[in-house]
């Protein structure tokens, strides 16, 4: 079952996510979901982000499950910014993680 | 007796580090400061000058400033920072000098990283707050999707965010995990200039990067040339036990913004001063060692709006679309 997490609801009033300190609470939300639900919607609707905030929230994600959590991510309503940086983030965090466990 | 410079910025950074150097190795605990001459503080230097006077309080040196010019004397009284301080107003000469009161900006300081989002969005919209020919309303524009306030305050939050988080978390490794940072802003509307300053009295760039194998001596401008390669500073330890995670292109992202803003980024940290320019110009000098951080970044408002961070983006070494990625 998919599930939907909103960034913009969680966050309010708050528009512009920023600090890893943030991102790292809502992880701690969102991991149990994945765990449970398998695929989640994470709602970027209204909200813009930082390559920190973006690399924690989803970046550590990638370094602690590997690369193949996400295919358990869904991102909806994305501005063209938070699309390029999380392009970046997952992009470098794959990397990342496949330097340090190979494929065997 | 110690002399504030007439210009208390970007370019005399250091002779304030000199000065509070000065003071600590003269052993005194009853200082006082003259500050007849002063005539103009940016955000670098009230930042540096709040970090000064809070590290002589904790050295218990008690601080008179002197001579303070009648125009800003109830403007820096209302400030936290010098309350500790005795400060004399020197007697006011009509018409001998400009009001500079509106060309200040109130300095706070962070100590909580909870603070970060509310204190980068409160210098943006006090930058904002300056400009008196934006748009207001929320109509957003048809190419961007977003309105004249958003394309200037996204960039503003962007800046603050990472320059405050860095403060707070890089600059609290190595033993410094009570550094605090001090944060100002300030949009000037006769150069059209907006200038926002983040000083810490954390570890520094080389404490940071000491035992890392791409930094190629043990010197302060090198550790700040270093920190703003992209993605040498990521985390190569993936054994994650806390959220100090980072992936090392704050600081290059920092530097493209400004740049492409037509504005700079100068960082001191240590003996070392650096500042890089549009053009690939960059400016270097030795200062009086300050322990921690001091970043100033300068962006030309008109430039903001053009500002697209999907091509900083893509530019960072490594970036390439996620195959696979679900976007709806």
């Amino acid at each position: 079952m998919k599930i939907q997490f909103n960034l913009a609801e969680k966050t309010a009033p708050e528009r512009f996510l920023g600090t890893r300190i943030r991102a790292s609470a809502l992880r701690e939300d969102l991991e149990p979901l994945l765990a449970k639900h398998g695929e989640v919607t994470l709602d970027f609707g209204g909200v813009e982000a930082t390559q920190s905030f973006i690399d924690e929230l989803i970046g550590v994600l990638v370094i602690e499950h590997g690369p193949e959590i996400v295919e358990q991510l869904v991102f909806r309503s994305c501005s063209d910014d938070v699309k390029a940086i999380i392009n970046f983030v997952l992009s470098d965090r794959i990397e990342q993680y496949r330097q340090r466990v190979p494929a065997h | 007796m110690y002399r504030l410079p007439s210009r208390v910025y970007l370019y005399t950074i250091g002779d304030l580090v000199a000065i509070y150097r000065n003071i600590i190795s003269s052993g005194e605990d009853t200082i006082e400061i003259e500050a007849s001459d002063v005539e103009y503080i940016d955000p670098f230097g009230i930042c540096m000058l709040a970090a000064v006077v809070n590290k002589l309080n904790e050295a218990d040196i008690s601080i008179a400033i002197r001579g303070v010019d009648p125009n800003v004397f109830e403007y820096l009284r209302r400030m936290d920072f010098l309350k500790q301080c005795r400060m004399d107003k020197k007697p006011s000469r009509e018409g001998t000098r400009k009001n500079l009161t509106d060309r200040l900006v109130e300095v706070h300081r962070i100590t909580d990283r909870r603070e970060i989002d509310r204190s980068a969005a409160r210098l943006a919209q006090a930058v904002i707050g300056g400009i008196t020919d934006i748009r207001l309303d929320d109509t957003p524009d048809e190419m961007s999707g977003k309105s004249e306030v958003d394309q200037v305050e996204h960039p503003l939050r962007y800046v603050f965010n990472e320059l405050i988080e860095n403060a707070l978390t890089h600059g609290r490794g190595k033993g410094f995990n009570k550094a605090s940072a001090w944060v100002a802003a300030q949009y000037y509307p006769s150069s059209g200039k907006m200038r926002l300053a983040v000083v810490d009295d954390g570890c520094g760039f080389l404490e940071s990067l000491r035992n890392h194998p791409e930094l190629p001596e043990a010197a302060h401008a090198a550790a700040i040339k270093t920190a703003l390669k992209a993605k040498v500073s990521r985390n190569r330890d993936v054994d994650l036990t806390d959220d100090s995670v980072n992936q090392g292109v704050g600081l290059t992202v920092i530097r493209e913004i400004a740049l492409r803003a037509d504005g700079c980024l100068a960082l001191v940290s240590g003996d070392a001063w650096l500042a890089d320019f549009p053009g690939n110009q960059r400016k270097q000098r030795t200062v009086s060692d300050w322990q921690g951080v001091g970043a100033y970044v300068e962006l030309q408002r008109s430039r903001l709006q053009g500002i697209n961070l999907v091509s900083i983006m893509q530019g960072l070494p490594g970036y390439a679309p996620v195959k696979g990625l679900k976007f709806e």
